[in-house]
């Protein structure tokens, strides 16, 4: 038993699949640790808040309070940009490892972090003060810019795209739009206001965001949801899906566009954050087996929880001062990520 | 058929030196303030007004000088490192080298305040020991007793560890002032800023001196890049070779770092060029990738030297720009 746990799923000879109700317990687990939370987000901060403030706060709103006001205009909108991206994340991530194959892949690779920070960039030196809504819309763009043009670098190729050739077309357009990024900011000095941007942070959200990105988001997970079963078969090789007379071309098309909504809208939520993508899918993995159907729903849930946490932790550890997201998810990425190092079998070509 | 290839390889390293030779002419007489070509050449002997002499021997011909060593040392580093690895994606940053001495640079800037002096010796030498201790560290944790050094777990170790500095490094940029940031971007990007004989004069025996060990080594090379288990065969002491020329490796890198700042790109790009053009064998691949690597820095900082952008640009930058192109059209043509 015990050595079939191994997070490389595919040096065991027979996929792991575990019970349904296995998977319904673990999910139950994990709703239930995203409530905790969530609640624990809403009440902690620079003002500390008993739960019971934030339960009327949130079911009998009375605007004359200030506490209220705090909990309605300032903690909620921020717990729920932390959830959703989250979510959006690790979704993203599990997509992205699924149909490449990769491990190590999440979806920073696909261009997507390297195009919003350029647009970032850009918008910071030549349309400065923008509202927050209009930069948001603004990093979507650029993340989706990012990633069509990885898309079509690695598909312009006679024997069409493959992730090997995605990944080198990721690295090649971060590399691209980071080298103009810095010509612009080193030209217009705005290099410390994009640093912040890029270190992560979702203090400034607010309720007109969350309910612009929220249809994106739907459309995301549910075109995740509505190829995960094809993710699991084409994650046991593209011959194998292909004698099951799938239609991979179209299957990786949907998935592309799933994780170019969900990682857009996540950048564009807290700036362009690491880890969250890698990390939540191998844990689900880990805990739920090798079939997508499982590994997604559980990453949506987890992927929440993980994010809503790390921004407390953000907010608790320097106070009164907060610490970057980046900084946080780097600080628990890294060990794991030599773990998966050390125990990482197959060469990565 | 060897003859044949070995005629194409003379000719190719040739024209290679002369092309970088010419650059280096070029960019003598190009630079914000016109100098006359005939100007210069009177400079070159010993003639001509004070200040011609103060702006060829004090402020260009350092800059081109260390260009050349720059590009040329990133670009062997570039070589080796993906021969070691096995991997055409390698580049001398892989192993930590980046993020380790540019974490060390930033410590630097933002606890020590000296000024002169002091400063501008310590600079270059903690840039120089920061990436050495990150390679140090990223060997030590993807060592495994009694085992083969693999290179997917070096890669994977070194991908961690670049991740955790460079984190470090976010969050010690962030508590910078305005203008020490500016430096420690511009450092990132790869600012060729040691531009001094005296740094010059501590960097060119240090790249050639690694140089001519890694040339000696050519035929270790070609063995290598075929695999452990070939190269044992063949009687190669695997572990041994392999461990000297990675630390020669790193180390001009990390000489190279002190001086260029990240200008990793270069490391990547030049092997990939002087393939095509020369071939794999490593004897005539190290040279021309080198000699490559030189004459790609050098067309890149006299354009970041002679067009007036609004700030001044990095060499690094102009880099990545002309060569991703090149390199995505690589990508759409391989099998």
């Amino acid at each position: 038993m015990k050595k079939n746990r191994k997070l490389d799923d595919r040096t065991t000879d027979i996929p792991r699949l575990k019970g349904k109700s296995y998977f319904v317990l673990f999910l139950l687990i994990g709703i239930l640790l995203l409530l905790l939370s969530v609640a624990a987000s809403i009440s902690f901060g620079s003002a500390s808040m008993s739960l019971t403030t934030a339960w009327t706060a949130i079911f009998k709103f009375d605007p004359e309070l200030t506490e209220h006001q705090i909990i309605h205009s300032l903690r909620l909108p921020r717990t729920a940009a932390d959830l959703i991206a989250g979510m959006c994340l690790a979704v993203a991530g599990a997509v992205m490892q699924g149909y490449t194959r990769n491990p190590l892949a999440d979806s920073g690779l696909m261009g997507v972090n390297a195009g919003a920070a350029f647009a970032m960039a850009v918008t910071l030196a030549f349309f400065p003060g923008q509202l927050q809504t209009t930069t948001l819309l603004i990093s979507f763009i650029g993340a989706g810019l990012g990633a069509g043009l990885t898309y079509l670098a690695a598909s312009l190729n006679r024997s069409g795209m493959t992730p090997q050739r995605l990944v080198l077309a990721g690295i090649s357009f971060t590399m691209l739009f980071g080298a103009m990024g810095s010509f612009i900011s080193l030209n217009y000095g705005i290099g410390r206001a994009l640093a912040y941007w890029t270190s992560g942070s979702v203090a400034g959200a607010t309720w007109t965001e969350i309910k612009l990105v929220i249809p994106w988001v739907l459309g995301g997970l549910a075109l995740s949801l509505f190829i995960s079963r094809s993710i699991t078969v084409l994650n046991l090789g593209e011959e194998i899906a292909k004698g099951f007379g799938q239609r991979v071309v179209l299957v990786k098309l949907i998935a592309t566009l799933a994780v170019l909504l969900l990682a857009g809208v996540a950048v564009a939520l807290v700036g362009p954050i690491g880890f969250v993508g890698l990390i939540v899918p191998h844990i689900m993995r880990f805990f739920v087996g090798v079939d997508y159907r499982y590994i997604i729903p559980a990453s949506a849930i987890y992927g929440g929880a993980l994010m809503v946490v790390a921004d407390i932790a953000g907010r608790l550890i320097n106070r009164p001062a907060e610490t970057a997201l980046g900084i946080i998810f780097a600080m628990i990425g890294v060990p794991f990520f030599l773990l998966i190092a050390s125990k990482e079998r197959r060469a990565i070509k | 058929m060897n003859a044949v290839k070995s005629y194409k390889a003379t000719i190719w390293m040739t024209s290679l030196s002369i092309l970088l030779l010419a650059g280096a002419v070029l960019s003598l007489n190009l630079g914000k303030m016109s100098l006359h070509p005939l100007e210069v050449f009177q400079v070159l002997l010993g003639q001509g007004p004070e200040e011609h002499h103060l702006v060829v021997y004090k402020f260009r011909l350092p800059r081109i000088v260390l260009a050349m060593l720059v590009g040329f040392g990133m670009a062997l580093a570039g070589t080796v490192m993906q021969a070691l690895l096995r991997n055409d994606l390698a580049d001398p940053g892989m192993l930590g080298i980046s993020s380790g001495s540019g974490l060390m640079v930033l410590l630097i800037i933002s606890t020590v305040s000296i000024q002169g002096a002091a400063m501008t010796l310590l600079l270059p030498s903690m840039a120089f020991v920061g990436g050495l201790l990150a390679a140090v560290l990223i060997y030590v944790l993807a060592y495994r007793k009694r085992r083969m050094i693999s290179s997917t777990r070096l890669v994977l170790t070194g991908v961690a560890i670049n991740m955790g500095l460079s984190a470090l490094s976010l969050f010690l940029t962030l508590k910078l002032d305005d203008q020490k940031y500016d430096f420690a971007q511009r450092w990132q990007a790869g600012y060729l800023w040691g531009d001094k004989w005296s740094y010059i004069s501590l960097l060119a025996p240090w790249v050639l001196l690694l140089f001519a060990y890694l040339y000696a080594n050519f035929r270790t090379l070609n063995v290598l890049v075929l695999g452990t288990e070939i190269s044992i065969g063949v009687g190669v002491a695997v572990k041994l070779k392999f461990l000297r020329l990675a630390i020669a490796a790193v180390g001009i890198a990390s000489g190279c770092v002190a001086l260029g700042g990240s200008i990793f790109f270069i490391g990547l790009i030049s092997p990939h060029v002087a393939r095509r053009l020369v071939g794999n064998d490593y004897k005539v691949l190290l040279p021309a990738s080198a000699l490559i690597g030189a004459i790609l820095l050098l067309a890149a900082d006299t354009i970041a030297r002679t067009v007036s952008f609004k700030a001044d640009i990095p060499a690094g930058i102009i880099v990545t720009m002309l060569s991703v192109p090149y390199f995505l059209f690589l990508l759409m043509r391989s099998k």
